[in-house]
């Protein structure tokens, strides 16, 4: 099944997510069919699948128990997903209507899911159109899509798309705003360079008679331009998708002009997901092979919003005091201008959320033997803050 | 209501010898938030116009922040509840601790402490003295290299500096070393220009060890450019302040194109081109053809507002082959415009252009970070490359990639489908000319010593090899003086210094 929710809200202003998961690719590396003539040293990926389930359930949450953190934008409710998976095992999704099982992800398959939903996006000039894709990508100048299928013909680039050319696309069909996230690598392959007829064309061509006319058009990237994308081994949510996925659950948002609303668009979300990676690097960084991914975005047109938050946004808080042997004796706090929110005297950080805003961080010794340090004005910015107390290790 | 006024006290931007004529020093943007963190206002902050706010009287305490195109921010209490009419300077005297090196500060990233006077603990300079520069111009149709005449030049342990005086033509910066890919970076020309190169501390996998920072001190426009090369658009709209500050930059386009350019570009990425009239973007492209950019914001204006009919087709396809005719563009930005148009407009264009589509293709392939700058990797101007190549000038390497089995046969595939005249359109046959633009980067032998360079060049006279067509395509490629003895054409040049050493600089 590719259609796996709709709302009923037909025409009304809304918004359409398209999600793609591919982490079969019977044809690459690894796969159960005939391998692929050139399989790019491409093989089976565990996360994909993993990804995209974690993405669908994010935005049916607040539709299949309401109050709950998911997809919110009064502005432009939930519409309709689309949805297509490739893996060793079926995906089901639970929806408001049952349990369903997704379509694979071939390129017959997202050929067909692309058209439906590029139709519903079509339908009101103040919708917004989600794309997302995990699975294979590489990329010469411009980006290149894997379908489940790649490689099962001899013309194995027939089973690809080009997905920048489908942004240029689609920006003079649709009105509204357009979100594409694309979790997948973006490396420069020499096989490809090399590559005969490695020319995918776009899931549809450019109409260059007609004008541009979304109002915004946003793609975030999982890595920057020839750099790889990662997954945790073992079938967990990509790195790339779970930080767009904390992002988007209360990590990110500016508040709107004189309403008490947050608002979340691809400047901030960008932004957050960036800092999300890195602060995950930073925290992993001395195992081995770890390397940051530093996501990568396109931004045009003006703001709208992909979210629209009615609470302040959170901000994951995290103290620290060095030398380590001496935390023990200071209190680590953090304080907003009315109280102190968090506080701890143990040998270990401070790690808390908090509202976004100016707080005072510190650390004291309650015996004033030691001498304080304390931060006053400390402007707290969603995703995360980390700071360092005291002197060096 | 009560007012804050936001000042900039930058004292090391302020120098009267520095800057253009007209030019009002650095500007940046400002947000006042209350204690939550909403943004009650933003505004433009500058050397010589501080931002005005008037605030609630409901609100006693305010944050002011201050943002830099690095996305270093500062951010200041204001304490409303004595004073009528508050303000807040902020300074520089944290980090100008060279006069002469402040102006990049915030360009470079948060964690660029080597500036700071108090806190100086910047990574050296030192493992880069060996590194070499050389510049290129773009004039009839050709990069050749210049000779670098530094007006001035700046050291410290940090970093290195020189101030240039370029003319009316595009120009180059390329870098290089044993451990430092070679790499070009595009300066803004007619005038004065300045470059300054320090050690990067990124953690970005893809940063280069270098960071390589320009100006033309064209700082107010630059800053805007900065913000929108990090997709930093809300800033970029603080720093217009309104969309006619941007029509106000490109009508100045007689007195500083790239000014104006600027504008055009900011335009673009907002998607309010339709703001000024069609023929303001033809006098752009039309009056500076020294600026290959200018071509190509004429045309994407042209595609984003639809072609309507052949004579819009073939303006737009030409414009996209003069962008390229013209030599790189100077800034990022020009950089995604060129992608969009050539992704467009190689589906309907003939075959006849595919090696235009072919060569934007390779420079996307092969470009990197260097800020609003246009910065890319290769070898030689002309053929931007993804193969890194390190050494001295005359000793140039591959690294990262090995030669690939079989790329000879490739060569002959990607070479029979370029020569297939069946292929009509452009699309088909780009993509295969730049696999063999890639290809070819891996069968390019090492440039020969100078005891065997004549005689290769005798062995290669009549033959049709890729390693002569290659020399003989770069005229001012260095190992074509050398050969000088074998053409009369050669005969009369004059070898000239045509790098120098950034240890060099400032000594």
């Amino acid at each position: 099944m590719t259609l796996i929710f709709d709302s009923g809200r037909g025409i009304a202003p809304s918004t359409h997510v398209l999600a793609i998961g591919v982490g079969r690719y019977p044809h690459l590396l690894g796969g159960d069919k005939k391998l692929a003539d050139k399989p790019m040293g491409l093989g089976q990926l565990d996360s994909p699948s993993v990804s995209l389930k974690a993405l669908l359930d994010w935005f049916l949450a607040p539709v299949m128990l309401p109050g709950s953190v998911g997809f919110t934008n009064q502005a432009a409710p939930l519409g309709t997903i689309h949805s297509l998976a490739s893996a060793p095992q079926p995906v089901n999704i639970d929806t408001p209507t049952g349990t369903v099982t997704l379509d694979c992800a071939t390129k017959d398959n997202i050929d067909n899911a692309f058209t439906s939903w590029l139709n519903v996006v079509k339908g009101s000039d103040t919708n917004i159109g989600v794309f997302y894709f995990c699975g294979h990508g590489v990329m010469v100048s411009d980006h290149y899509l894997l379908a489940e299928d790649f490689g099962s013909t001899l013309q194995a680039w027939t089973k690809a798309f080009d997905v920048s050319s489908t942004i240029r696309a689609v920006e003079r069909e649709v009105n509204g705003a357009l979100y594409f996230f694309l979790d997948a690598c973006r490396e420069v392959s020499r096989d490809l360079a090399l590559s005969v007829g490695a020319n995918p064309m776009a899931l549809m061509q450019a109409d260059l008679t007609k004008k541009v006319i979304r109002k915004a058009s946003v793609c975030i990237s999982a890595t920057g331009e020839g750099e790889l994308a990662f997954a945790p081994p073992g079938g967990e949510v990509s790195r790339f998708s779970k930080a767009l996925l904390r992002a988007l659950s209360g990590f990110s948002g500016i508040k709107s002009a004189g309403q008490p609303v947050w608002e979340v668009d691809g400047e901030t979300l960008a932004s957050a997901i960036r800092k999300i990676l890195e602060y995950e690097w930073e925290k992993t960084q001395s195992q081995k092979g770890n390397r940051l991914q530093v996501c990568g975005q396109l931004i045009n047109g003006s703001s709208v919003p992909l979210l629209r938050l009615l609470t302040t946004p959170k901000v994951a808080v995290e103290i620290n005091y060095l030398p380590e042997v001496m935390r023990t004796q200071y209190e680590l706090y953090i304080q907003s201008t009315q109280a102190k929110v968090a506080q701890i005297r143990e040998n270990k950080c401070l790690e808390t959320e908090v509202p976004m805003g100016v707080y005072t961080v510190g650390a004291v010794d309650p015996n004033g033997v030691h001498q304080s340090d304390i931060r006053p004005d400390e402007d707290l910015r969603p995703p995360c803050y980390n700071l360092e107390l005291g002197g060096q290790a | 209501m009560r007012s804050l006024t936001v000042g900039l006290d930058y004292k090391s931007l302020t120098s009267p010898k520095r800057g253009r004529e007209n030019e009002l020093g650095i500007a940046l943007p400002v947000k006042v938030l209350d204690a939550d963190g909403s943004i009650i206002a933003d505004a433009l902050t500058s050397l010589d116009r501080p931002a005005e706010f008037r605030i609630s009287d409901e609100l006693r305490t305010v944050f002011v922040r201050l943002a830099w195109p690095s996305g270093k921010t500062e951010t200041k209490r204001v304490n409303l509840q004595q004073n009528e009419m508050a303000k807040v300077v902020f300074t520089d005297t944290k980090f100008a601790r060279n006069e002469w090196s402040a102006w990049a500060t915030p360009l470079l990233n948060s964690r660029a402490s080597r500036f700071c006077g108090e806190r100086s603990s910047g990574a050296s300079i030192e493992a880069y003295l060996s590194v070499w520069l050389r510049i290129w111009q773009f004039d009839q149709g050709k990069w050749h290299q210049m000779p670098i005449n530094p007006l001035m030049q700046y050291k410290n342990d940090v970093a290195r500096q020189m101030d240039l005086d370029l003319v009316a033509k595009p120009h180059l910066l390329q870098v290089g070393g044993s451990s430092v890919p070679w790499r070009f970076i595009a300066l803004p020309s007619s005038g004065p220009c300045r470059i300054l190169l320090t050690s990067n501390d990124s953690k970005d996998p893809r940063a280069d060890p270098l960071k390589i920072v320009v100006t033309s001190f064209r700082t107010s426009a630059e800053t805007l450019l900065e913000f929108l090369a990090r997709d930093a658009v809300r800033a970029a709209n603080t720093m217009v302040s309104s969309v006619e500050m941007a029509i106000s930059l490109f009508e100045e386009k007689f007195h500083d194109p790239l000014a104006a350019l600027i504008g055009a570009y900011y335009l673009l990425r907002i998607e309010d081109w339709d703001r000024v009239p069609l023929w303001w973007w033809q006098n752009l492209s039309t009056n500076f053809p020294w600026i290959p950019d200018t071509a190509i914001v004429h045309c994407v204006r042209l595609l984003r507002a639809g072609l309507e009919d052949e004579i819009a087709r073939v303006k737009a396809i030409t414009l996209f082959k003069d962008c390229v005719d013209r030599g790189w563009p100077v800034y990022e930005e020009g950089l995604q415009l060129l992608q969009e148009a050539g992704s467009l407009l190689r589906h309907i264009s003939s075959r006849q252009d595919a090696e235009y589509f072919a060569k934007v293709e390779s420079l996307v392939t092969a470009k990197t970070w260097a800020g609003a700058a246009l910065s890319f990797y290769g070898k030689e101007p002309s053929r931007p490359s993804a193969v890194l190549w390190v050494g001295m000038p005359n000793a140039p390497r591959r690294r990262r990639l090995s030669q690939p089995a079989g790329v000879g046969e490739l060569i002959k595939q990607n070479q029979q489908v370029v020569e297939d005249l069946n292929l009509t359109i452009a699309s088909k046959v780009s993509r295969q000319m730049s696999s063999l633009m890639f290809a070819k980067e891996f069968v390019a032998q090492r440039p020969p010593n100078k005891n065997t360079v004549r005689k290769r060049a005798r062995q290669e006279s009549n033959s049709e090899s890729f390693e002569k067509s290659e020399n003989n395509a770069i005229e001012d490629y260095w190992i074509s003086r050398e050969i000088d003895d074998d053409t009369n054409e050669k005969k009369t040049a004059k070898p000239h210094v045509t790098w120098l050493l950034l240890g060099d600089i400032g000594n």
